[in-house]
């Protein structure tokens, strides 16, 4: 047993019991999807069959509300996860904030994609045009450039503790940029369509909100589902770098 | 906008979101899967090896 | 570089210069292709050009910027450019292909053809997906009908950034002030392209182009290429040596 305890101390697989802890994380992560699932059907249901049709004049395309708005922020979310990750690497120099940090963020650019093709097919329905220079569409822009920016500069630095350093602190300016940008966006002079994708606000009938919470619900519980995965995925291929280095030799 | 053309537009986005999410989820379950069994492979050769060594003292 | 490589007395391997070229442009493509690093660079920086022009020129309200869409576009495809002219070849000097490749029994000329073929292939990449997020953002009217006529443009142009690029990118990378000297001497020889090109387009955005406007300016375009590509010719050895 002396190859096992070797594995548990090689830098690439510490802090777990390397396959065995991977492999316990994953029975969770089906759950956590299921559950998401579940949510987010329920939440499209309500949203479909119980809540009133918008009054305004976006309409029936208001209905898009119910999973964009919750992509929106599980992107968020998941920055913010990365935000506390890097922090968290930046102090202990643990390379599984690391891993939880990539992870993070490439999840987050899945979502914030997402958020802009739903914005553009929302803008499309409601207001006729494909793209507009809004707040919110125009701050996910500015993010997916950014987050983007992340992945280049990760793959640039080749030495190990450098680029995890470096990301890291990426990963803190970006998301501290963030709300920066989306309230820098507010100075622009309103365009043609002065949108404003949100439901009327504070006035927001209990039906919506009920079918929005439990959309927003599901959007959570799949986010941190699929970050398990994700995280099992990553320390697997350190694993399996570290096995092959060692059959190597 | 007339109700039968925002159907589809509302159709088309959760469609995307729904696959996007299985895809991904797919995506990553097969990963999982892949990767566990090339451990799993390279830990029995090197159980192998170890033994070999250990046959060869 | 083994199909580089001239082993005379094997009739089979008689290496022409075609060969030669195709060998040294796929090598850039396929290292490209490992990482993907300056293609995904020059894309972000292309999209990024975008958003600042937007928030640069959006002063009122509804503003109409189809009158500026050419410039905007060339603008940012002239720096995206530029970005990957640098990249290629720093990166040539500093792993020591470059030495390699001169090392080699080929043709100086064809080396710069080469270079400037794999830049233009970089350069077409990344206008193919720049070029439908330019159009969503900026322009309003349909111009696919006019397809060929952009098309034409934007090919003509690129030559003509590639091979002043890639000639320039030669000389300046041996410079001390590397990075910054490549913008400053090869700006002042890219403006005609850039003001036909920006006329060009912009007609063709603006739906007021037509052959007797736009043929002049594809002509110039094609002079432009042309009188550069043989001062390539003539100047390389000069440019590479040692």
């Amino acid at each position: 047993m002396e190859r096992s305890q070797s594995l548990a101390t090689s830098p690439a697989v510490v802090g777990t019991a390397a396959g065995e802890g991977a492999v316990r994380r994953l029975v969770s992560a089906p759950a956590l999807l299921a559950a998401a699932a579940a949510c987010l059907a329920a939440g499209a249901l309500l949203g479909f069959i119980w809540a009133p049709t918008d009054a305004s004049t976006m309409g029936f395309s208001q209905k898009i509300f119910y999973y964009h708005v919750p992509v929106a922020e599980t992107a968020l979310l998941a920055f913010g996860v990365a935000f506390v990750a890097a922090i968290l690497y930046l102090r202990r120099h643990d390379a599984k904030y690391d891993r939880l940090g990539v992870v993070a963020i490439r999840l987050g650019l899945l979502f914030s994609g997402l958020v802009m093709i739903t914005g553009m097919i929302w803008g499309k329905a409601a207001w006729g045009a494909w793209w507009a220079w809004e707040p919110r569409l125009t701050t996910f822009l500015v993010v997916c450039l950014l987050y983007g920016g992340y992945f280049v500069l990760r793959s640039s630095v080749e030495e190990e503790q450098r680029r995890a350093t470096y990301a890291a602190l990426f990963a803190i300016i970006a998301f501290v940029d963030v709300p920066i940008t989306f309230l820098a966006t507010r100075f622009m002079p309103a365009g043609l369509h002065p949108v404003v994708f949100t439901s009327s606000g504070a006035q927001m009938d209990h039906r919506d909100l009920l079918a929005f919470l439990i959309s927003m619900l599901g959007m959570t519980l799949f986010f941190v589902g699929l970050l398990r995965l994700e995280v099992a995925v990553e320390r697997l291929k350190d694993e399996l770098y570290y096995l092959k280095n060692r059959l190597g030799r | 906008m007339p109700l039968e053309e925002a159907v589809k537009y509302v159709a088309a986005a959760y469609a995307i979101i729904w696959v996007a999410v299985v895809v991904y989820v797919i995506y990553a379950a097969r990963r999982v899967s892949g990767l566990e069994r090339q451990v799993r492979l390279l830990n029995e050769t090197l159980d192998r090896r170890e033994a070999e060594r250990e046959a060869d003292r | 570089m083994e199909s580089a490589a001239l082993p005379v007395t094997a009739p089979a391997l008689r290496v022409t210069m075609w060969r030669q070229l195709y060998a040294i442009v796929k090598k850039d493509i396929v290292s490209e292709l490992r990482t993907k690093e300056m293609l995904l660079s020059m894309f972000l920086f292309a999209v990024l050009a975008m958003v600042i022009f937007h928030f640069a020129f959006s002063v009122r309200a509804q503003t109409d910027l189809t009158y500026f869409t050419g410039g905007m576009l060339w603008v940012t495809f002239v720096f995206a450019a530029l970005l990957g002219l640098n990249r290629s070849f720093v990166h040539e000097k500093d792993e020591g292909c470059l030495d390699g490749l001169l090392l080699c029994p080929v043709d100086r000329v064809t080396i710069f053809l080469a270079k400037m073929t794999g830049n233009l292939v970089f350069l077409l990449v990344i206008q193919a997906l720049a070029v439908p997020v330019f159009t969503l953002f900026f322009v309003k009217a349909s111009y696919l009908g006019d397809l060929p006529a952009f098309l034409a443009v934007l090919v003509l142009a690129d030559l003509g950034v590639c091979s002043v690029g890639t000639l320039l990118a030669t000389i300046s990378m041996n410079t001390k002030a590397r990075d910054l000297m490549l913008p400053i001497v090869f700006l002042p020889l890219i403006i005609p392209v850039l003001i036909a090109a920006t006329s060009g387009t912009t007609a063709i955005f603006a739906q007021t182009a037509s052959l007797g406007s736009l043929g002049p300016k594809l002509l110039f375009l094609a002079a432009y290429d042309g009188i550069f590509v043989l001062a390539a010719y003539g100047t390389y050895d000069f440019a590479i040596g040692e």
